[in-house]
């Protein structure tokens, strides 16, 4: 307990230093470490965490990962703004890749990034291939039941892709004004525009985005609708395009950890609290996501 | 109890199974009509035709088939060409393409090992040379492609589980999908059962063909 | 035809499909030029820090292939000795083990070992870099026994009269021989082998067709880099093949080599 206090504080002089902040609490706030203990049908192997002590010990996860020296973060390498390579530096970019590296300069190791796509961070998490995964990841009931979530780093959900020279500011703009709007096939973001009061016929749909923002580009479709860490990637690509509205739906992104490292999600909610706090959060914002939208930072959404 | 999974999903890998089966059919018989054409000009055409062929051949054996498929998928979409959005085919049409490559070279193989003075016996006789193609070189080079074509078709099915990469439901998206919903590694099972149950049978038949098609020498 | 245009055809050919690439991007460049292609597309290639991007795909998918093929090589010697020259019942799981790898999709043996691979044995790369292993070695061992069988008896009876062994008059006498004879076959498989390494990019393995993946995702031109990196892989096995084939027609003299299928190797190449 001692021992995860002293990394608090040391997390909190780092960020603190970093950022140039005003002195930042010292105690940041301690969620309740979740409950579950992993089933030995989920993890093919079950580590020493798992056992009911681990949760008082003086952080072993932490304890691991700074023996090892690096933090093996899960992020994507090909969605824009969160994670992905730059082919023009070669490096892991994005708020993704740099939550990594604050989590891991505030444990005092070396970043290190794995690909992970959608149909193996879980696997990875659980065979320990991966330390934590921060890849746009949504926290939901199902992925609840499998692994452990941080605290909510940033709230995506779905929004509007306009042409920068059109008025359309929200959703209920499109419907107002009857325009056809793309988005892609069977996905939610359809079902959820079809809930928002888009008539079926204005629904233009396609099998990728990319394909959705050239229709837009060419006039077919009037705005591109789906989840906004899609947007910034069709709006990064293409000139004249931006991403408006409130989100009209929730995508809580949540950092993912394997079941049982309780100490761990402690630590990471520790970092996210001081970021929020200190300004990190914000500028990482500013850094990432606001050349998309053009809007400030808005208030972390961490205890959602 | 050990195959569970599989029986409680057995729609699902029997839909991908059929699929392959659809699409190596398909694509087999689609390959083979390119390799004709393609083998054709290679071996009768003029330096332009035999060319173009040849650059075909070369280019399409020479690059991977994911790579291929993702072009494919990205220029028949409908903000492209707009030929097609449905991933099955796509990778129809890639499949083939990429086969015919191979079938060209097969059937170039079978009709190069037909000695040339057959054809020139048939001319010597008055046949012209549509003929002369049709009723004595073509018979004979049936015979002599058969296995290089059994054994592209064998390729050719084990391939087509690469179209799983863009979406096509065939046997390893299948299979894959069970295994991500079940985790149970017995999904995997089922989708090497699911090809070795199209594979191995072709590659014994091809033996067979083989040898009998040596004694008939 | 004048001798200019025989000269001409004959450079064409010596070219090959190098000059056929180099007309097609020169297509390219025009097309781009005029703007029938989009430039903003195209444009990203013209920075060479791209290209050096695509390179250290590049480098992973040439330590792949390298490491698979020598292992591969290494695993085949035994595997077509113990085909050929073991006893019957012992052969058995032999033929199996090697029939049945050659008939699973390369893609389900790199997805199956790279999902069931505990962390602290291999990483993906050298996950996928095993699953291409186990199949080439399989295949490579059919070549391989292609080649001895080939090997006529008198080589092997001349040998044990000698009186070198059976495994040392393998090593001495058989074995290099059925190597060079099988050497275009081998080069064959060593390009199927380039390929394949293209699909360790599924199971997220950052080689080649990976960085191709990040590099159109940040740039938004699929077709257009799918298309460049075709070519660098065209590149690499056209080559490959060119010296396949230098090496077939220098062996022309031997008998054609006609086992249970494994000829056609030579003509059509490996799939």
């Amino acid at each position: 307990m001692k021992r995860l206090v002293v990394l608090a504080l040391a997390a909190v002089f780092a960020v603190g230093a970093c950022s140039g902040g005003d002195g930042a609490s010292a105690s940041p706030e301690l969620s309740a470490p979740p409950t579950g203990e992993a089933s030995p049908a989920m993890s093919p192997e079950t580590s020493p965490e798992t056992s009911p002590e681990a949760s008082m010990a003086a952080g072993p996860t932490v304890a691991a990962i700074q023996e090892a020296g690096r933090l093996v973060c899960g992020v994507k390498f090909d969605v824009i703004a969160f994670g992905f390579r730059n082919p023009t530096s070669g490096d892991v970019e994005g708020f993704d890749a740099d939550l990594c590296r604050e989590i891991a300069s505030a444990l005092g190791v070396e970043p290190e990034f794995v690909e992970a796509i959608s149909a193996n961070r879980i696997p990875f998490l659980q065979e320990d291939r991966v330390d934590v995964v921060i890849s746009t990841m949504t926290r939901n009931e199902e992925r609840l039941e499998q692994i452990d979530f941080s605290k909510i780093y940033y709230l995506a959900g779905q929004r509007i892709l306009v042409k920068s020279d059109s008025d359309y500011q929200e959703v209920a703009d499109l419907v107002a004004a009857d325009v056809t709007v793309c988005s892609g096939q069977g996905s939610t973001s359809e079902v959820n525009l079809r809930d928002a009061g888009v008539p079926e016929d204005n629904l233009l749909l396609t099998q990728t985005y990319s394909e959705a923002a050239q229709a837009l580009l060419d006039g077919r479709c009037d705005a591109v609708s789906t989840d906004d860490s899609i947007l910034f990637g069709l709006a990064a690509q293409n000139d004249g395009l931006e991403v408006r509205g409130e989100t009209f739906t929730e995508e809580p992104l949540g950092i993912g950890v394997k079941k049982g490292k309780e100490d761990l999600v402690e630590f990471i909610n520790g970092v996210l609290d001081d970021m929020a706090a200190s300004g990190r959060w914000a500028e990482l914002y500013d850094t990432h996501i606001k050349p998309y939208t053009g809007e400030d930072a808005p208030e972390p959404p961490l205890d959602m | 109890m050990f195959g569970q999974v599989i029986a409680d999903n057995f729609d699902l890998f029997a839909q991908g199974f059929l699929t392959t089966v659809l699409l190596s059919v398909t694509a087999m018989t689609l390959a083979v009509v390119i390799g004709s054409v393609m083998a054709t000009f290679r071996v009768w055409g003029g330096p332009a035709l035999s060319g173009i062929a040849g650059f075909y051949v070369e280019f399409f054996r020479n690059t991977p088939l994911l790579i291929q498929l993702f072009f494919f998928a990205v220029v028949l979409a409908p903000a492209n060409l707009g030929i097609t959005a449905d991933p099955l085919i796509v990778a129809l049409i890639g499949l083939s393409i990429y086969t015919g490559a191979f079938a060209t070279e097969a059937i170039r193989s079978g009709l190069l090992a037909i000695p040339p003075g057959q054809a020139e016996a048939a001319r010597s006789l008055g046949l012209g040379q549509l003929d002369t193609i049709r009723l004595v070189v073509l018979p004979q080079a049936v015979r002599s492609v058969i296995p290089p074509l059994g054994n592209v078709a064998s390729a050719l099915v084990r391939n087509s589980a690469v179209a799983s990469a863009i979406g096509t439901r065939e046997l390893l998206y299948m299979g894959i999908l069970v295994n991500t919903r079940t985790f149970a590694p017995e999904a995997l099972l089922g989708i090497l059962f699911g090809y070795w149950l199209l594979t191995l049978p072709l590659s014994v038949g091809i033996n067979r063909l083989e040898r009998r098609l040596a004694f008939a020498r | 035809m004048s001798a200019v245009a025989h000269r001409s055809v004959g450079l064409a050919r010596a070219l090959g499909g190098y000059l056929g690439l180099a007309v097609i991007l020169a297509l390219v460049l025009v097309l781009v030029a005029t703007g029938v292609l989009s430039e903003r597309r195209w444009a990203p290639f013209s920075d060479i820090r791209v290209w050096r991007f695509l390179g250290e795909g590049l480098w992973v998918t040439v330590q792949i292939g390298a490491t698979a093929l020598v292992v591969s090589l290494v695993l085949a010697v035994p595997l077509a000795l113990a085909r050929t020259g073991l006893p019957g019942p012992l052969r058995w799981p032999v033929i199996a083990w090697i029939e049945l790898v050659r008939a699973t999709p390369v893609l389900a043996l790199i997805l199956g070992i790279t999902l069931y691979m505990p962390r602290d044995w291999l990483s993906p790369m050298w996950s996928a870099t095993l699953a291409l292993t186990i199949y080439t070695s399989a295949v490579l061992a059919e070549i391989l026994r292609a080649g001895i069988l080939s090997i006529p008896r008198g080589e092997i009876d001349a040998a044990r009269s000698l009186g070198l062994s059976y495994p040392l008059a393998m090593w001495l006498v058989i074995l290099p021989q059925a190597f060079r004879r099988m050497m275009p076959a081998l080069v064959s498989q060593l390009i199927t082998l380039v390929k394949d390494t293209s699909l360790a990019s599924i199971a997220a393995v950052s080689e080649l067709a990976g960085y191709a993946r990040s590099t159109h995702s940040f740039y938004g031109n699929p077709a257009e880099t799918y298309f460049l990196v075709a070519c660098i892989y065209f590149v690499i096995n056209y080559t490959l093949s060119r010296i396949a084939r230098r090496l077939e027609s220098g062996r022309a003299q031997e008998p054609p080599v006609a086992i249970g299928g494994v000829v056609d190797q030579a003509p059509g190449g490996s799939i």
